[in-house]
């Protein structure tokens, strides 16, 4: 049986795979200038609304077929709204119904009851939306996936209650009706075309599409995505993740109330019936079924939920049933939806790297090796670990460590597995607190710091595990660490670029290829990943780059190449940690040694003298 | 008492990852091997996919049954004793619970009890295992793989973060495990253990078997080092 | 004084005590697998439903019962196969969310169909006639909750701690790799839950039943309920989701008779954003240390 359903799900995968392929052909086919212009989000969402124009000039403004266009449309302003909540920053939501129905009765009771212009009650609508996002994001940033979920349901029930208590305000059962647009505060000013609320409705839905792609895109829509994938490797690039969090659920909500009033409009008469927790499943499930993340998705998703259920219309509760069971097989069989495809657009590589003019990358790289006199100057001392200790339960991880690393230095930490070689560079890069004792970098105290704020002062890492962003290309990688560069001098920061684009190239990432460059980095191989969260490291142009394990599981050649790689941004100014088993890599590579053993400095020095020593020999022997 | 622990042609994948392929030996009762290589070697892959924690293609036998298609618990209820890297004792309950519910539901008992074996533990009965030293949890593990009466015993990396007092204990241990006749496989990173063991040694490298030495041979800290340095 | 009691104190220890059943059954499913069943409210109803559907179309009372009890296991196994053994201790919690929320709308649903979506009265439960006790108007099945949550919490304690099936269902929840090492299976662990916590299932739609109108939106009702309680006090500890429950009852009680009837949901939920401001794992919860 797991089998079967195992065979399912990569069949189905296979399939997507494969229309994604000919999709790809037949736009390859098409001429350049061509090819963009159908990207843009722009252009296919026009395509969109060229089509529900026609269907609407055909059988008519105020028909059946316009109708239900209409509600595909203010459908699809929601469910983007879920998809930017739960699909781009992960937080899973159950109340995108509680906006909306809050939404509908904001325009509801200005328009219906007070008359307000359209032009004052939608954007008060999307406020209202806003609102009660954010008030639900604010505590529930800082919670998992559980807690978010529960809080937003009980938005849900909460909202229904107050729709009915508050019926001074909403009428409770009786509801509100007529909802029509007014062009100003003078009752008079209503717009009589039949034409007027759809084609607001088809513009706002345009409007959505494209919001949704460029929030994408923008700064904070890439952050979001990458906290989503990964928040450690987040973390190390110096976003936090709170704050994507509450602007996810405060965009996405919001959606929601704009949605809700144009559904006031459409229907001119609404009640608390019309807002069942049932409708909270009903998004969530259109957005889960399109692909959460994806651009094109819930487009799908509300198209089939919408006509679906219309067929079903003669049967009220199967089609409820329909929406859990899809739930069910979804989670067990294709959690990614028909839609699987969540990387953005983002500038190539080089491009973002500014070294478009290659012929700038070899005089910098000879610049800086023209000048051996740099070396031999003193430098700064750029971290100082003193005195550290930190416990888990009863056992020392770390037992009174101290060292300084200077600006340049490249030092290796050695020592067998459980001598506490990751904890202390958990504890510099702020995933631990020490319990005592003191980091300081570059003179600032961080030892209390967070990881992320850790990494804004200067500190750039990679992990055992490469802490990459499954669901965003390879150039949106490359264009989220360029966008969080540290300050530097020009001429360490191509430095850095420059050695972050050889380490593209040594992983086999093609910098050249424009479409491996826009590909997901799931589909990315173990090695292939260790040198793309290199170069994000590297990009930054850190002031301390800890790197841990970075050649487990490389082959001989692109250990070479790393080594040369990691020699050169030292030569930069960069001050760089190396862990490592490798012994005989770290020798060639470091310039100076420490040993580790049970959480305590064993032995320390210079690298051919490694083997001389008694005590290392003593502790560590056979571990080669 | 025990029974052998075969394995022929095993192979374990993640994905496109081969992390040990075409690995075969076999551990008798009474007799100890020990697994050496660098990390990423395939030494705990082999080990897992042994234990049936990690799907894995190739035969696995104990004594007379065929491990192949039993799930990790099932596998253990065989009688395929495995102390996990990193210990795994169950944090919020006792040492007493953390014995008693490794004891197999058939009632059959070990032929040492688990505390004969590991007096330090006797006093520490009803603390709670996560308030243990990393030294004290070691051998609350080993002590728990005991007391399910098993027929070999695997030890994933045993002395991990242990002081060189506590290493020696361990190997102790060991050794009378294999004394009392179980079959003993050991994932090790320290020579000395194998070494102080004089057992077979299985050298890994890149996922395949590449030395097959006794701990006491002494080219052994050589071809190690040529296996650890590629 | 006295009215406090009659109108606040004692509705609302008898409701909480039906939310700490629920919350103690979210409290035993989280101990083992880590999930949280959002389908439990359903369950809940389901039982009593199916009894009174089949009572209408004229099956005996104690087979009526019988049918019930057995829709309810039913539901619960479907439950624990498809949607929580995939996902126990596996760290993702939105599959198993959307997973058990969609058994829970799949069986809202079914029951609707039948059943109508309309309020209904359950005949066959205890005796809900009001009597005059010590001054105050109570029922016998408004007085029976409270007594039974704390005999059902106090076997529980004891089948966690004294048997060995209840030890291994807790070495499940603290380490699943080591559990399995020892031969403890993964997916009897999930199931003897599951079965746990139908059993508990049962015990509460009884009981609710009894003391109140039985409505189609009472499922999603006591989830939410159910699980600020269980939140309150410890996500996987059970005397933490009795005094959770109770709390949430008294909360809700009093805000309904203070501020109106429909303001318990909302007093409930800034009960939650307090927990979850100050206490994030509750009571008897521990905080849980990060693996980098």
């Amino acid at each position: 049986m797991a089998r079967f359903q195992e065979n399912l799900r990569t069949g189905s995968y296979a399939v997507q795979d494969a229309v994604n392929r000919g999709l790809d052909r037949v736009l390859d086919r098409l001429p350049a200038p061509l090819r963009r212009v159908a990207v843009m989000p722009s252009v296919q969402g026009l395509a969109m609304v060229i089509a529900a124009l026609t269907i609407l000039v055909i059988s008519g403004p105020m028909s059946y077929p316009a109708y239900v266009v209409l509600l595909i449309c203010v459908y699809l302003v929601s469910v983007y709204g879920v998809n930017v909540t739960i699909g781009f920053s992960g937080v899973l939501s159950l109340g995108q119904g509680a906006a909306f129905a809050v939404g509908a009765y904001v325009a509801g009771i200005l328009a219906g009851t007070y008359m307000w212009p359209i032009w004052l009650t939608l954007p008060l609508a999307l406020l209202s939306g806003v609102a009660v996002g954010a008030l639900v994001g604010l505590p529930a940033g800082r919670l998992a996936a559980l807690g978010l979920a529960m809080l937003s349901l009980g938005t849900v029930l909460v909202v229904s209650d107050m729709l009915v208590a508050l019926d001074d305000l909403t009428r409770g059962h009786g509801g509100i009706s007529g909802i029509t647009p007014f062009l100003s505060f003078d009752p008079s000013s209503y717009v009589l075309w039949e034409w007027f609320v759809p084609l607001v409705i088809i513009g706002i839905a345009f409007l959505a599409f494209w919001f949704h792609a460029r929030y994408r895109t923008s700064r904070i829509g890439r952050a979001t995505a990458a906290v989503r994938d990964e928040s450690i490797g987040a973390s190390a690039l110096g976003i936090g993740g709170y704050a994507t969090k509450v602007a996810a659920f405060a965009v996405g909500s919001g959606m929601g109330g704009l949605a809700g009033a144009l559904f006031a409009y459409l229907s001119v008469y609404i009640s608390p019936d019309a807002f069942l927790p049932s409708l909270s499943i009903l998004f969530l499930v259109m957005a889960v079924l399109g692909g959460l993340g994806s651009q094109l998705g819930p487009l799908v998703g509300v198209i089939i939920l919408v006509i679906v259920p219309l067929m079903l219309a003669p049967y009220p509760h199967v089609n409820i049933i329909v929406y859990g069971v899809l739930l069910v097989l979804l989670m067990r069989l294709r959690p990614r939806g028909l839609f699987s495809r969540t990387a953005a657009a983002a500038d190539p590589v080089r491009a973002s790297l500014r070294l478009d003019d290659t012929a700038a990358g070899p005089e910098t790289a000879a610049s800086q090796t023209a000048e051996p006199a740099v070396a031999i100057a003193p430098k700064n001392v750029m971290l100082r670990v003193d005195d550290v200790r930190r416990s888990f339960g009863g056992v020392k991880a770390v037992d009174g460590v101290t060292l300084a690393l200077r600006e340049g230095e490249i030092l290796g930490l050695i020592g067998p597995n459980g001598s506490g070689k990751t904890t202390m560079l958990n504890l510099i890069g702020g995933y631990y607190r020490p319990s005592a004792g003191s980091v300081a970098l570059d003179g600032v105290d961080i030892s209390r710091a967070r990881p992320q704020e850790s990494a804004r002062r200067g500190i750039a890492r990679t992990f055992q595990t490469p802490k990459t962003f499954a669901g965003m290309s390879i150039d949106e990688h490359i264009e989220i660490a360029v966008q969080r560069q540290l300050d530097a001098s020009a001429e360490r920061v191509a430095a850095c670029r420059t050695a972050a684009l050889a380490l593209l190239e040594a992983g086999g990432l093609k910098p050249d290829d424009l479409k491996m460059g826009r590909r997901e980095s799931r589909f990315l191989g173990h090695g292939q990943l260790r040198f793309l969260e290199a170069a994000m490291a590297v990009a930054r142009c850190p002031k301390v780059l800890l790197l841990d394990e970075p050649a487990a599981g490389l082959s001989a050649s692109e250990i070479d190449a790393l080594e040369t790689i990691v020699k050169e941004v030292a030569r930069a100014g960069v001050a760089v940690i190396v862990v490592e088993h490798h012994l005989e890599m770290v020798s060639r590579l470091v310039d100076r040694i420490v040993v580790l053993d049970l959480g305590r400095v064993l032995w320390e020095g210079h690298p051919d003298d490694l083997h001389d020593a008694e005590a290392v020999r003593a502790a560590y022997m056979g571990t080669v | 008492m025990g029974s052998e622990l075969v394995v022929q042609n095993l192979t374990v994948r993640y994905g496109a990852v081969v992390a040990a392929e075409g690995v075969t030996f076999t551990v008798k009762p009474g007799e100890c091997v020990v697994l050496l290589g660098a990390n990423g070697a395939g030494k705990t892959s082999t080990l897992h996919g042994i234990g049936g924690l990690t799907p894995s293609v190739g035969r696995v036998r104990l004594g007379d049954v065929d491990l192949g298609h039993l799930s990790a618990s099932r596998r253990a209820r065989a009688g395929l004793g495995h102390v996990l890297e990193g210990r795994h004792v169950f944090p919020d309950m006792t040492v007493a619970e953390n014995l008693d519910v490794a004891r197999p539901r058939s009632g059959s008992k070990p032929p040492v009890e688990p505390l004969e074996l590991l007096p330090e533990l006797k006093e520490h009965l009803n603390r709670a295992a996560g308030r243990l030293s990393g030294g004290q949890q070691q051998m609350l593990a080993i002590a728990r793989a005991v007391a399910g009466a098993p027929q070999a015993i695997m030890l994933d990396e045993p002395t991990n973060g242990l002081a060189p007092k506590l290493v020696a204990r361990t190997t102790e241990i060991i050794a009378t495990l294999r004394d009392l006749g179980y079959a003993v496989l050991v994932v090790e990173q320290r020579l000395e253990v194998a070494q102080n063991l004089a057992a077979d040694v299985l050298v890994l490298r890149h996922g395949h078997i590449v030395h097959e030495v006794n701990g006491t041979d002494p080219e052994l800290p050589d071809l190690l080092h040529a296996a650890y340095l590629s | 004084m006295d009215q406090f009691i009659q109108s606040i104190l004692l509705p609302g220890l008898s409701q909480g005590a039906i939310y700490g059943l629920i919350a103690v059954a979210f409290a035993v499913l989280h101990l083992t697998t880590g999930v949280i069943n959002f389908g439990h409210g359903q369950l809940v109803v389901l039982a009593p439903i199916v009894i009174l559907l089949s009572a209408a179309a004229g099956v005996p009372v104690w087979l009526a019962f019988l049918f019930g009890f057995a829709a309810l296991l039913i539901a619960a196994l479907v439950t624990e196969v498809v949607a929580i053994r995939p996902f126990v201790q596996s760290g993702s919690a939105v599959s198993w969310i959307l997973s058990t929320f969609g058994v829970s709308i799949v069986l809202t649903e079914i029951l609707a169909i039948p059943a109508g979506g309309e309020a209904t009265y359950f005949p066959f439960g205890i005796p809900s006639t009001p009597f005059t006790f010590l001054g105050f108007r109570v029922s016998w099945a408004e007085l029976a909750t409270l007594p039974v949550l704390l005999l059902v919490a106090a076997a529980l304690l004891v089948f966690y701690r004294r048997t060995r099936v209840g030890r291994e269902l807790r070495a499940v929840g603290q380490d699943v790799r080591g559990a399995e090492a020892l031969g403890i299976s993964r997916a009897r662990a999930s199931q003897i839950t599951v079965l746990i916590s139908a059993v508990i299932a049962a015990i509460t739609g009884y009981l609710v039943a009894s003391s109140q109108i039985l409505m189609p939106n009472l499922g999603i009702f006591f989830l939410f309920y159910g699980f600020v309680a269980v939140s309150m006090g410890g996500m996987s500890s059970v005397p933490g989701a009795v005094i959770g429950g109770v709390v949430v009852g008294l909360v809700s009680q009093g805000a309904a008779v203070y501020i109106g009837p429909l303001y318990g949901n909302l007093a409930v939920f800034v009960l939650l954003v307090l927990v979850y401001v100050v206490r994030p794992h509750g009571i008897f919860g521990s905080r849980p240390v990060r693996e980098v």
